[in-house]
């Protein structure tokens, strides 16, 4: 009878439930002030979970295997179909959320039995689909077993991605570590810089892409205090004066559809005559018919002429002559001649001491991706136009880098060669970027007489989009900022900054990606930790190519992973050579480096993407194999964490135009979309006021030029849908109804 | 002592902040540069407070002529530039002026081309506006420089050739029996007529 009891006593004990409180559980990506949150009243649950991005968590330890089933505390009031899963260690049950009509006295809904054996284990509701405003109030979950033996114990952070992170798959946020940036804006000075220069006594010259399209001298900035700067206009009334060349004491400009040059008869500090050097080249009304430049070398004045686009990013039918050129223009006569064509937006001009020239070009139409081009005599760069360019039947000449839409560039502006001073990176070119902003930077590797390259991100820490680059005389670095909403803005809209850079506090980051016979090989700022690099899975590759068409931008193709069949360490483990079957010419080859690699000082990479644009695969080059030592540091197979489809379509396509958190960019935020009430024009002219239901945001993405919101340019690409699976547009559509 | 501290915290105070000779400006400048009209290469000159002239710079004739509404400027400036739009660009507002004769450069030698030369901003709030005949060889055969001043509703265009020219120019007014005039330095009233 006593043993009948005590037996009793255990099987009650091993029964009981045990209940994850909602007060005890660690919410994951709260998604706003109004997101996921405990509240406690009237009674204790989780509340106001209308992101499916957010996920709360709870930790439980046992020490012995046990059997548990699972109940899901849940009280909702609004449609059927929101549904989720729930993880408990490497169990995973779906879910689904009845209405029970009562958002604070929960239905229980058991989901079925998990096996855990001993040690800790996260549990953690992950909702999968939201078709009304909120997944559900969550009042706890109950697990029914054999609970004896567990513990509530805090959960595990969510799994990171060891191949994301601001440098890798994001933006850089900081600024790079050898780099102290100083905002010098000058006072008085509210406005957008277009160009920077510095005139032989040393003085900065600049202009500003404004209403006044004034040229300002500026003194004082050396010591990168803005109250040491002296300011004084020079000229003003130009037109779009979006560079400036400095050519001993002369200064030439170009304005939007002149070379101008001026001139201060009187050495009064102020220009007496804007003379126009050349304006040789047909212009039209249209408003993208941008100059950029000048550049001078060897006594002539370089100048990008972009093309005509219609409002929405389309290339007009019918173009002035020799647009979309880069032309060189000799000032004595004003007469010019074509260098090179094929070419879009080209919002960065630079000639290099060697007298290479590197144009940036944004993405569009015949343009699947932005770029950095090496300009050569007589090439032609892909952009077509109708009725076409002379040269267009030329071979289609490929870019030094191609830097993927949103990945690594958006807007790409005026390259520059880094001098010698700023140590390992010299010769390396640095490029702005207007719309993603930050800092790129470029190595070149020359194959076969002809320039390629890859393509890093070097800073974040700046005001704005990057529009101008320009050394002193000391090599501190002047970075004007720019923008002017629609695809040209992205923070603060207008500054000046100064970088001074420091060789000495160089991170552990790639220096250099080289291409060989039969890989790639990575150098390294620093060497890498001892016994580190050797581990294929250390890096992530994968690579694809772009196919110029019609259409704006372009998705990319063929594309695929790659796998490194061995990994070679340098004796200074500052080079790694990566044997990687399957390469392709005229492919892009993306490396990633996983978190664990690091410096033999301790460091991670600071920056640790790249994008390598293989134009051509060497012959003469072959990298070596070197077997590995008995010892090395392996890093564990990875699995790149199964980011939700609706987050990598946003963050490839739509996160550079659509925010998520009500805050205004080129396009309407998806926050808050479903039911707001929006004037909308059609592609007819007609206009309408809508309430904005599931079908109006699905058609826009698989109709993207049927209609637009007030208050918004009709830019959507037209093709966007043929980048992006049925499946994919359909999870983003249910996302955003749920934002 | 006391006034020493003052003066030296003012003193201080002066020289920590920037030298910012930029002038305050807004809406339209005196002499701008702009698309007008959906006519690219325009220079536009406001003269007094609400009349404005607009050289075509391609053409070298006074294009158009208007007054602004009271209180307004004479030129919208609109587009990229001025407010984000794409697509739009500046447009005159107010109301245009008849300008009854409109009278083109034309050179002695009939191969040469006019060019632009571009302008120097005068104290005024003007500008002298240049064009050159050039020939084949890139030479500038004359230099046109034109001032223009406004009163009583009639706006002077003062021609004056500058430096010495190798060929001879003239205006001539289209449409007016009135022969072509000999430009050495040459003042000519154009009444503008509401």
């Amino acid at each position: 009878m006593k043993t009948l009891l005590i037996t009793a006593a255990l099987i009650t004990s091993a029964t009981a439930d045990l209940l994850l409180k909602p007060g005890d559980a660690v919410i994951h990506n709260q998604s706003g002030s109004e997101g996921l949150q405990f509240d406690n009243n009237p009674v204790a649950r989780l509340a106001h979970w209308s992101s499916i991005d957010s996920s709360p968590a709870w930790g439980i330890e046992t020490d012995k295997p046990v059997s548990l089933e699972v109940i899901v505390l849940q009280g909702y009031d609004g449609p059927e179909g929101n549904t989720y899963t729930l993880s408990a260690g490497s169990n995973k049950l779906a879910g689904s959320v009845k209405p029970n009509g009562n958002w604070h006295q929960p239905a229980e809904v058991s989901l079925g039995k998990i096996d855990l054996p001993a040690g800790k284990h996260d549990i953690r509701i992950i909702p999968e689909k939201l078709v009304f405003r909120a997944v559900m109030d969550l009042h706890g979950i109950k697990l029914v077993g054999d609970t004896a033996s567990i513990k509530v114990v805090p959960p595990n952070p969510p799994p990171t991605n060891p191949f994301k992170g601001p440098g890798k798959g994001e933006k850089l946020t900081e600024a790079h570590p050898a780099a102290l940036i100083r905002n010098i804006t000058p006072p008085g000075i509210d406005s957008t810089i277009g160009g920077i220069a510095f005139r032989p006594d040393g003085t900065m010259v600049v202009s500003t892409w404004d209403y006044t399209g004034s040229v300002y001298f500026i003194k004082g900035y050396e010591s990168g205090n803005p109250d040491d700067l002296k300011i004084s206009l020079f000229a003003d009334g130009l037109l779009e004066p979006l560079g400036i060349a400095t050519v001993g004491e002369r200064i030439f400009i170009g304005q939007k559809h002149e070379l101008t040059e001026l001139i201060d008869h009187n050495g009064d500090g102020i220009a007496d005559e804007h003379r126009c050097v050349s304006d040789a080249w047909p212009v039209s009304s249209n408003f993208h018919l941008f100059t950029f430049g000048p550049a001078f070398h060897d006594g002539k004045l370089y100048l990008n002429l972009a093309v005509s686009i219609n409002p929405g990013g389309a290339t007009t039918i019918g173009q002035p002559k020799d647009r979309g050129t880069t032309i060189a223009v000799d000032p004595a006569t004003g007469t010019y001649e074509v260098i090179a064509a094929g070419i879009r937006t080209p919002n960065g001009l630079h000639i290099d001491n060697q007298g290479r020239i590197f144009v940036a070009d944004n993405q569009g139409d015949y343009l699947p991706a932005n770029k950095i081009m090496h300009i050569r005599q007589g090439r032609f760069y892909n952009n077509k136009y109708e009725p076409p360019h002379p040269w267009s039947e030329r071979e289609i000449s490929p870019p030094l880098v191609w830097l993927p839409q949103n990945e690594i560039g958006n807007s790409p502006t005026q390259p520059i060669t880094l001098p010698a001073s700023w140590g390992a990176y010299a010769g390396q070119l640095l490029h702005g970027d207007i719309h993603y902003g930050g800092l790129q930077r470029t190595f070149i590797d020359e194959v076969d007489g002809e320039l390629q390259g890859v393509a890093f991100r070097f800073s974040g820490g700046l005001l704005g989009g990057t529009n101008r680059l320009a050394f002193d005389s000391a090599d501190r670095l002047y970075v004007g900022i720019a923008g002017r909403g629609g695809n040209w803005g992205t923070g603060q809209q207008n500054g000046l900054q100064q970088i001074t850079f420091d060789p000495a506090k160089t991170p552990f980051e790639m220096l250099a990606i080289r291409a060989k016979n039969n890989g790639l090989e990575i150098e390294f700022t620093q060497p890498l930790a001892q016994g580190q690099g050797w581990d294929v899975n250390a890096y992530r590759l994968d690579t694809w190519t772009y196919a110029p068409n019609s259409s704006y931008g372009g998705p990319k193709i063929g594309g695929a992973s790659l796998k490194a069949t061995s990994a070679s360490v340098s004796e200074d483990r500052t080079r790694v050579f990566l044997e990687i079957p399957g390469l392709t010419p005229g492919n892009v080859v993306r490396t990633a480096l996983h978190s664990a690699l690091h410096s033999e000082s301790g460091q991670p990479a600071h920056s640790a993407e790249a994008f390598y644009t293989l134009n051509r695969i060497p012959t003469d080059r072959p990298g070596t194999i070197i077997t590995p030592p008995a010892t090395i540091v392996r890093i564990d197979a990875i699995t790149e964490a199964d980011l939700p489809r609706h987050l990598v379509v946003h963050n490839t396509y739509c996160i550079s135009c659509h925010s998520i958190d009500g805050s205004p960019l080129v396009g309407p935020t998806f926050r808050g979309l479903l039911g707001k009430s929006q004037k909308i024009t059609r592609k007819d002219g007609s206009t309408a006021q809508i309430t904005v239901d599931r079908d109006y945001i699905l058609r826009g993405l698989v109709e993207t030029t049927a209609e637009y919101p007030e208050g918004f340019q009709p830019i959507m690409p037209e093709t966007l849908h043929q980048a992006i699976t049925p499946e994919d547009i359909q999870a983003v559509v249910d996302w955003i109804t749920t934002l | 002592m006391k006034l020493l501290f003052f003066s030296a915290f003012f003193l201080t105070g002066a020289l920590s902040h920037a030298q910012s000779p930029v002038p305050e400006r807004s809406g339209n400048l005196p002499v701008f540069r702009t698309v007008l009209d959906e006519k690219p290469r325009v220079l536009v000159i406001r003269l007094g407070s609400e009349h404005a002239i607009a050289f075509d710079c391609e053409d070298g004739i006074l294009w158009k002529a208007w007054r602004a509404e009271p209180g307004q400027l004479p030129v919208k400036l609109q587009g990229a530039v001025y407010d984000g739009a794409h697509g739009p660009q500046p447009v005159s507002e107010g109301k245009f002026l008849f300008i009854d004769e409109k009278p083109q450069l034309i050179c002695s030698d009939t191969s040469a081309t006019l060019q632009y030369l571009g302008h120097s901003p005068q104290a005024d709030g003007t500008a002298i506006v240049r064009w050159a005949f050039r020939n084949a060889d890139h030479k500038d055969l004359a230099v046109i420089a034109v001032k223009p001043s406004f009163a009583n509703d009639t706006i002077t265009l003062h021609y004056k050739l500058e430096g010495t020219p190798s060929a001879k120019v003239a205006l001539r007014t289209p449409g007016t029996d009135k022969p072509a005039q000999a430009l050495s330095t040459l003042a000519t009233s154009i009444a503008l007529k509401p």
